[in-house]
């Protein structure tokens, strides 16, 4: 294929992306929303994934919710609003950054952005189970967004979409800022699990955002709470004996490290709460 | 790149580099300079226009993915003679001071009361969010658009007063 000298260059099949990729090397980027590469990557040529049939399409039955990497945060809050399973999602997409830039900046910006380190989707679909679709130019792959995230895919790849299990449980995303809205959040907690009548959570999940350079799962809290009774208070206790232990929290211009870690077990007692809340139909 | 942008209905044809923002092109190249030019970064919502009728903030629009989309700006909304509901409703309530977030508000919000004609207060205040205003306090702001009451944005464009 001839590579076009261009500084966009619009493609309307993924496999033109790679292949543009695999050639252009360092001096080219993927552009999708472009709310990152445009503040970013303004040397770099882009290469426009907007004309690629298929990478907006979402689609939500009672067994999955799968969605396209070019899906914006808008898309994704008007698809999965009211499902509380999927509760966790709909506010990371629906609350994060500003109106205007949620109808801009989509899954696959969130996900590959890896020197953003303040991603509201990301948490969110950890907490979800969520598994990511790459493709590369060997061929199509999927892996849980665990091991995307923690481990650096190196080959030029485009993440074309994501899929979400659907189940019988709750779900809540928690953020804090410095001012209520428009900034990047401090701290993020996103959790799932299923709630039994008498408060023990099942099959508890708990991602935390914004707090280290990326989101990542926080283990040592479920093994120590899954299958337990839980209350906010409790929980709370928990979530204060390890965090120093489980994370480091990142120094930057919106907020210290120390900070991020001391506000985590607030945050994850609220989310105990607000799915508490839900499955009693609050 | 060669394109022609489409703003305010007129067809511009622009050339030059494809990854330059619309905002710099607007204000540098054509002289709109409506939209403004402050955070650079999406924070602020001074340069939101609308996209086929969508506000979205102009600094981050790389103008190579243009071709095709209606573009508004501010200058594009109503004319010397004529005001929009929302632009009346600033201008009654008194609530444009230094004026820098005014054009960015105008088009978020006019999109936003078209959609959603009876606003709370409490919905006013997340659809303003990503509209930056340091000057109001943003209270007179959401009476001025309250006070468009259950008429909405009624007729598109009223005579100036
Ligand atoms: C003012 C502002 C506030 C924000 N606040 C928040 C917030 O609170 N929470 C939050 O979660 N986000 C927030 N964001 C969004 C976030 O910062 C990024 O801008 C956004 O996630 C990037 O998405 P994009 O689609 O614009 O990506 P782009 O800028 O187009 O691309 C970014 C990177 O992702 C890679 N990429 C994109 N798509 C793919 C793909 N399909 N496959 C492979 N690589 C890909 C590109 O190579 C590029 O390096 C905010 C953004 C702004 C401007
Ligand atoms: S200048 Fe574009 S959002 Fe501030
Ligand atoms: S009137 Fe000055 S910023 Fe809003």
């Amino acid at each position: 294929m001839e590579i076009p000298q261009q500084s966009l260059i619009s493609v309307t099949r993924v496999s033109q992306a790679l292949d543009l990729l695999t050639r252009l090397g360092e001096t080219a980027t993927v552009m999708a929303g472009g709310t990152w590469v445009m503040r970013e990557a303004r040397e770099r040529t882009f290469i426009s994934l907007a004309e690629i049939p298929d990478l907006t399409d979402i689609t939500l039955d009672d067994q999955v919710l799968v969605v396209g990497a070019m899906a914006t945060h808008q898309d994704i809050c008007n698809a999965v609003i009211g499902a509380p399973d999927l509760a966790a999602l709909a506010t990371a997409a629906g609350k994060s950054a500003t109106p205007a830039i949620r109808r801009m900046a989509t899954l696959g910006g969130n996900l590959c952005t890896r020197d953003f380190h303040s991603a509201d989707l990301a948490p969110a679909l950890l907490a979800l189970n969520a598994k990511v679709t790459l493709e590369t130019s060997s061929g199509r792959e999927t892996l849980s967004l665990e091991d995307y995230l923690n481990t650096p895919v190196d080959r030029p790849h485009i993440l074309h979409h994501v899929t979400v299990p659907r189940t019988s449980r709750r779900s809540a995303h928690v953020r804090l800022m410095q001012r209520q809205a428009g900034d990047y959040p401090l701290a993020v907690v996103s959790l799932s699990a299923a709630i039994h009548p008498d408060g023990t959570l099942h099959d508890l999940r708990i991602a935390v955002g914004s707090v280290e350079e990326r989101a990542r799962r926080w283990h040592a809290l479920e093994a120590l709470c899954d299958d337990q009774k839980m209350t906010s208070d409790s929980i709370r206790a928990h979530a204060a004996a390890r965090a120093s232990q489980d994370f480091v929290g990142r120094d930057a211009v919106d907020g210290q490290g120390w900070y991020r870690l001391r506000v985590l077990p607030a945050l994850v007692a609220q989310a105990v709460s607000d799915i508490s809340l839900t499955a009693q139909g609050a | 790149m060669v394109l022609t942008l489409m703003i305010n209905g007129d067809p511009v044809p622009y050339h030059g580099d494809p990854r330059r923002s619309l905002l710099e092109v607007l204000r540098d190249d054509l002289h709109l300079t409506g939209a403004k030019d402050v955070c650079g970064e999406g924070f602020c919502g001074a340069c939101i226009v609308q996209i086929d009728g969508v506000p979205k903030v102009s600094c981050l629009l790389p103008v190579g993915r243009l071709a095709g989309a209606e573009i508004t700006t501010i200058e594009g909304v109503s004319n010397s003679e004529t005001l929009t509901a929302v632009q009346k409703a600033f201008l009654e309530y008194d609530v444009v001071q230094c004026g820098m977030c005014f054009p960015g508000m105008v088009l978020s919000m006019t999109h936003f009361m078209a959609e959603n004609p009876s606003p709370t207060r409490a919905e006013l205040k997340s659809a303003m969010t990503g509209n930056i205003c340091r000057c109001t306090g943003y209270e007179r702001i959401i009476d001025a658009l309250l006070s468009l009451g259950s008429n909405g944005l009624g007729p598109v464009e009223e005579v100036r007063p």
